[in-house]
């Protein structure tokens, strides 16, 4: 096959392959950015806290991020693919270079690896650093939470104790997490918090609910026989009707 | 290897020991079973009774104290005690008794004992590494079975869990050897042109201690199984049923068979490569599978430690792991994940070397960037040992290291862009020579591809909150392990399939089977990925119904990867009885294996190889 | 062809053998009988609905020798406290195969009675010490139940706990189905008296005075759901939770409303 390889090396990128890359890339990137955003944004439930609205924008930012690159390695591939194949038992001929290095692709490749690698820490280091201011928030309002073979118990501090959350909209609550047996993991799915319940120790996490609703606490650590079952809702009402359920609630405790 | 001295039948010009000769698999088990329970019956009868505060300890005791006589017996059934007997006696083996290992004249009945012929390892890696498969994913089916009914509850929680825990552990013992074990042993000495590995008993060794291990396991089964998932966490390992102890011995002896095949492998690759042969000149191969090893070699005894401490948690009533008795359950996360995140590099570099190595064969151009490829693969071997508290963020163990190890688990993916440029690179311009493993390459890279990223995602501590835990890692890391790893795996098996039969591997089957199982994989965790994102836990038996559709097509495409794996099997079986006759070199590649004829000498080489050039030069010189 | 008609075999015998496993797997269940709630008329709830009325009765033993559905000698772990059906009066049901997994219907009213012969301690988290979840947060207690007369040795009292120092064992239904609202209903069991539950041990029986406990639920949607106990009583295992407090049918068990 002759080749059709440019009078000089230095206009590689009018190289048939080349510009066939180029379009695939150029075709690929939205198509795996609105793709790869779609399929985690409609799975992923809709959010009930600023956490998890920032997660949800975490996921679509580095698809976007990620999009370019797989975009390149996939266009390779295809202009690869949509080449003339061989099949047969015995090879082709050989192929009709001997590139067997290019320090500026190797150089680039690197640096934009790099560069992409200290974008993804330094976004998550924004908002981990916002994650940890939250567990000193001012007004916060204390859970205390107790995980046991199999089940979760919530203390107030006023006394309340119950087996289902309920927290007033709007407003930070931190959440203080021991377990009493065997390890467990506290996840309040719609609000995309999780902190390890471990025994002997307590560790801590914190969120404000921002949507009034119904949502979910699963035990995502396995922990015996029937962790599938240590599940509770979350009940996320108006601060009105959260007081009052407080209060009845520490009454029902008092009770004697 | 010095004759015997004073030895009579020596004398008598004979030099074969009759107990070398009479020693077998059968004789292994034999001696492991009838050790077993002797020891188990002086243990019921001599152990004292546990005092009110220990309870159970003694039941623990009885059943490591049976496994460990079981490992005794069988190892030395098997032999492997003869010639570390021998010099205790101050003497050695004799060069008949020596041949006789090595299986010189033996015919099919080398492979059922101690043999130290490199060739005769790698088939019986490749024997057990099948079987492996064949009951991970047997468990695995099982596991789809129960999800993929509405809401789960087919199995019985208890049956469930140890299912799961099962399917865990031997998949992960499964793809670490998957091309070490074979491939490693099989191919990479002929590769740089040696007659054997450096120390020939101990790669029989390395074997035997597997087969040794996997009777506990199997024991475990029925004494209650493995009822903690396969990362064992304590202090939940420390409640669970006896068949823990199983899970203990089966590590402990497991990460032995590492250890020693790190060592043979690495003093191999440094100190018996063929003339010429310098570092520049190694084929990318060996470097994976040096690398692979290195890696193993600090990590296994961190995990064979961790796995002893838990043992002595429960039959000896230490408080390593409980925090009441001054211990912390957190130590053992860091013990196993120190050995958790290196392994998975163990399991990965080989399959993703071998995929370098065939690359290019099949598109008859040079490898892009040896020295990248390489870079890449040191990179991550040195990186993976500073990132295992990733597995911890959501623990509470250090919330002040977060940042730090997000740090280092961010960069692993710089080197890990390097071999994905050093792929892309090798098929860029290359002249496409469609096999199996030419499509392997292309799988790789769209599996890894996906791992990579959705790994990126969870490396991310606050997107971690979420995710950890969840389905969405389990979906991430089989994109990665089997994905990536399996696929190079299966490639590799076709690729060196001529070299260790002699046949070449039904090529309809290959691509059958590839399609099968590439297209069952993405669906398969495809959805697993969708039920993580909704936010399905982990391990779970039943759930609730928002996930049952995300379920369902998981396990429809389990059983399109099963339906691919079992063509595989076939396609193994009728291959290597009655495949097309493979010639010497059937893929025109310019490694050193290629240059032995099938069936290979038992030394391999008459005259040792000269090497003048790297096993890269294909391409025609630009004019 | 032959080629691919022998992998499609391959294929076919894989899948059989694979389904042969599974079967016998999903079969291995400790206990896989179902008990349904028996009707009894209606309720009406202190708010003024009415229910279609069901009843259950359970013993709580402090082994397993009373047959039941571990079998006549108890089965593989004969010291292990278990959960079984009982009789009207509390009796042991020697014969029943099934014991620890209920069928309710939805929207039901289920009283359930418990007996419960096992001494017991302090309880480890006394938020299990509290009713809750029964129809107004209370249960009636029996201190001691005559077995032999079937009438109540000491009074019947209305209570919303009992004393943390004083707990045998609980009945703690939970877990999520797909239900709007979460199930959870948790009523402490008192123990019996220590030194006549051990005296009758000895005899291989069990104390003529059990506690009694009873408490009605009000079951919503259809689901299924578990129920264990949760105070721990497996002695020697970490946290007490291991042994029979993590093996089906002894003290924990399926909950499913249906109907």
């Amino acid at each position: 096959m002759t080749d059709l390889m440019p009078p000089t090396k230095n206009k590689w990128w009018k190289h048939p392959d080349v510009k066939k890359t180029f379009i695939f890339w150029l075709i690929f990137t939205p198509a795996i950015g609105i793709f790869g955003t779609q399929f985690h944004v409609l799975s992923m439930p809709d959010p009930a806290s600023e956490v998890m609205g920032g997660v949800i924008g975490l996921m679509r930012l580095f698809t976007w991020a990620a999009s370019p690159v797989a975009a390149l390695v996939f266009a390779i591939c295809a202009t690869a693919i949509t080449s003339p194949r061989h099949y047969g038992d015995n090879p082709p001929a050989d192929a009709d270079h001997q590139i067997s290095n290019s320090p500026r692709a190797n150089a680039l490749w690197i640096v934009i690896s790099a560069v992409m690698c200290l974008f993804a820490l330094v976004v998550g280091l924004i908002v981990l650093q916002k994650d940890g201011d939250a567990l000193h928030e001012a007004g916060a309002i204390n859970v205390n939470v107790t995980g046991q073979q199999w089940a979760w118990n919530y203390d107030y501090a006023n006394g309340a104790r119950s087996e289902v959350l309920y927290l007033p909209v709007d407003v930070p609550v931190i959440f203080h997490i021991t377990s009493k047996d065997v390890k467990h993991s506290f996840w309040v799915v719609e609000m995309g918090i999780k902190m390890d319940a471990n025994p002997g120790y307590t560790t801590e996490a914190a969120v404000t609910p921002n949507k009034i609703g119904v949502f979910n606490v699963r035990c995502a650590e396995l922990c015996g026989l029937l962790h599938a079952y240590m599940q509770n809702k979350v009940h996320v009402v108006s601060k009105a009707d959260y007081e009052k359920w407080l209060a009845d609630r520490s009454a029902l405790e008092a009770r004697s | 290897m010095t004759t015997t001295l004073n030895h009579p039948a020596a004398a008598a010009g004979k030099s074969r020991t009759p107990i070398i000769e009479r020693l077998n698999i059968v004789t292994a088990f034999a001696l492991g079973a009838i050790s077993a329970f002797v020891v188990w019956r002086l243990a019921l009868q001599f152990l004292p009774a546990d005092t009110e505060v220990r309870l159970f300890t003694r039941e623990d005791k009885i059943t490591l104290l049976s496994m460990i006589a079981w490992f005794v017996g069988f190892m030395t059934g098997i032999g492997a005690l003869i010639a570390p007997f021998r010099w205790v006696m101050g003497k050695d083996l004799s060069h008949d008794e020596n041949m006789f290992l090595a299986g010189k004249d033996m015919g099919i009945k080398r492979y059922f004992r101690y043999t130290t012929d490199h060739k005769v390892v790698g088939i019986q890696y490749l024997i057990i590494t099948m079987v492996i498969f064949g009951i991970g994913g047997i468990l695995a089916m099982l596991i789809r079975a129960n999800l993929g009914t509405p809401e789960g509850g087919l199995i019985h929680p208890q049956a469930y869990n140890s299912i799961v825990g099962t399917h865990g552990i031997i998949m992960i013992v499964g793809t670490i050897i998957m091309v070490t074990g074979p491939i490693g042993n099989f191919i990479m000495p002929i590769m740089i042109g040696a007659r054997d590995m450096a120390f020939p008993r101990l790669n029989a060794l390395s074997f035997w201690l597997i087969v040794a291990a996997a009777i506990p396991l199997i024991w475990a089964q029925f004494i209650g199984g493995i009822s903690t998932g396969w990362s064992a966490y304590n202090p939940l390992a420390g409640q669970a049923p006896l068949g823990m102890n199983g899970y203990i011995m089966f590590i402990c002896i497991f990460a032995l068979s590492t250890m020693v095949a790190g060592a043979n492998i690495t003093t191999t690759v440094v100190r018996m490569r063929a003339k010429g042969m310098t570092w520049n000149r190694t084929p990318i191969f060996i470097y994976g599978v040096v690398a692979s090893v290195a890696l193993a070699l600090p990590a296994f005894p961190v995990f064979f430690l961790s796995q002893v401490m838990s043992g002595m948690d429960r039959a000896l009533d230490t408080s390593f792991y409980n925090t009441a008795g001054g211990g912390s359950g957190w130590l053992y996360e860091n013990l196993f994940w120190i050995m958790g995140h290196p392994e998975v590099y163990v399991i990965l570099i080989p399959a993703v070397a071998a995929l370098m190595e065939m690359a290019p064969v099949f598109t008859r151009r040079p490898l892009f960037s040896f020295n990248v490829a390489v870079m890449g693969i040191a990179g991550i071997s040195g990186l993976s040992i500073l990132v295992w508290a990733h597995h911890m963020y959501i623990s509470g163990w250090a919330p002040l290291l977060n940042a730090p190890f997000m740090l280092t688990t961010e960069l692993i993916s710089i080197p890990t862009g390097m071999l994905f440029l050093v792929l892309v690179g090798t098929l860029w311009r290359g002249r496409l020579w469609m096999t199996m493993p030419t499509l392997s390459i292309f799988a790789l890279l769209w599996n890894f591809m996906i791992g990579g990223i959705t790994g990126i995602y969870l490396s991310d501590v606050p997107a971690d909150a979420f995710l950890h835990g969840s389905m969405y890692v389990t979906a991430h890391f089989h994109y990665t392990l089997m994905g990536a790893g399996l696929t190079g795996a299966l490639a590799s098996l076709v690729y060196w399939f001529p070299k260790m039969t002699g046949r070449m591997f039904d090529k309809k089957l290959s691509w059958i089977s590839f399609w099968m199982v590439q297209v069952g994989f993405n669906v398969t965790f495809g959805g697993m990925f969708i039920v993580g994102l909704q936010g399905q836990p982990r391990r779970v038996e039943a759930y609730a119904a928002l996930f049952n559709r995300g379920n369902l097509i998981t396990s429809i495409g389990a059983a399109v990867i099963m339906s691919g794996m079992l063509v595989l099997l076939y396609g193994v079986i009728s291959s290597w009885r009655h495949g097309v006759v493979a010639p010497m070199n059937p893929w025109h590649a310019k490694t050193l294996e290629w240059t032995v004829a099938n069936p290979i000498p038992l030394e391999n080489f008459a005259v040792l190889p000269v090497v003048t050039s790297d096993p890269y030069g294909y391409g025609k010189e630009k004019k | 062809m032959k080629r691919i008609l022998a992998a499609l075999a391959t294929v076919v015998l894989g899948f059989g053998v694979i389904a042969g496993i599974g079967t016998y797997v999903a079969a291995a269940k400790n206990d896989s009988g179902l008990t349904s709630a028996t009707a009894a008329g209606t309720f009406t709830a202190p708010d003024g609905k009415t229910y279609p009325h069901y009843t259950l009765n359970m013993n709580v033993y402090p082994n397993s020798t009373f047959g039941g559905h571990h079998g006549a000698g108890g089965g593989a772990h004969p010291d292990w406290v278990s959960y079984g059906l009982a009789g009207e009066h509390g009796e042991p049901l020697t014969e029943a195969a099934t014991g620890t997994n209920f069928v309710v219907p939805a929207h039901s009213a289920v009283t359930i009675t418990i007996w419960q012969y096992d001494s017991g301690e302090t309880i480890t988290n006394d938020f299990f010490a509290k009713v809750r979840g029964t129809v107004g947060n209370t249960a009636t207690l029996v201190q001691r139940y005559d077995t032999k007369t079937h009438t109540n040795a000491t009074e019947a009292k209305t209570v919303t706990q009992i004393p943390s120092d004083g707990v045998g064992h609980t009945f703690t239904i939970h877990g999520l189905a797909d239900a709007k609202n979460q199930v959870f209903v948790s009523v402490p069991l008192p123990m019996s008296n220590d030194d006549e539950v051990t005296a009758a041990e000895e005899e291989g029986g069990f104390t003529q005075f059990p506690t009694m406990m009873t408490f009605t639920i009000i079951t919503g949607d259809e689901g299924e759901y578990v129920w264990n106990c949760e105070f721990p009583c497996g002695d020697g295992t970490v946290a007490r939770f291991g042994s029979a407090m993590s093996t089906m049918s002894y003290m924990s068990g399926h909950w499913i409303v249906k109907g």
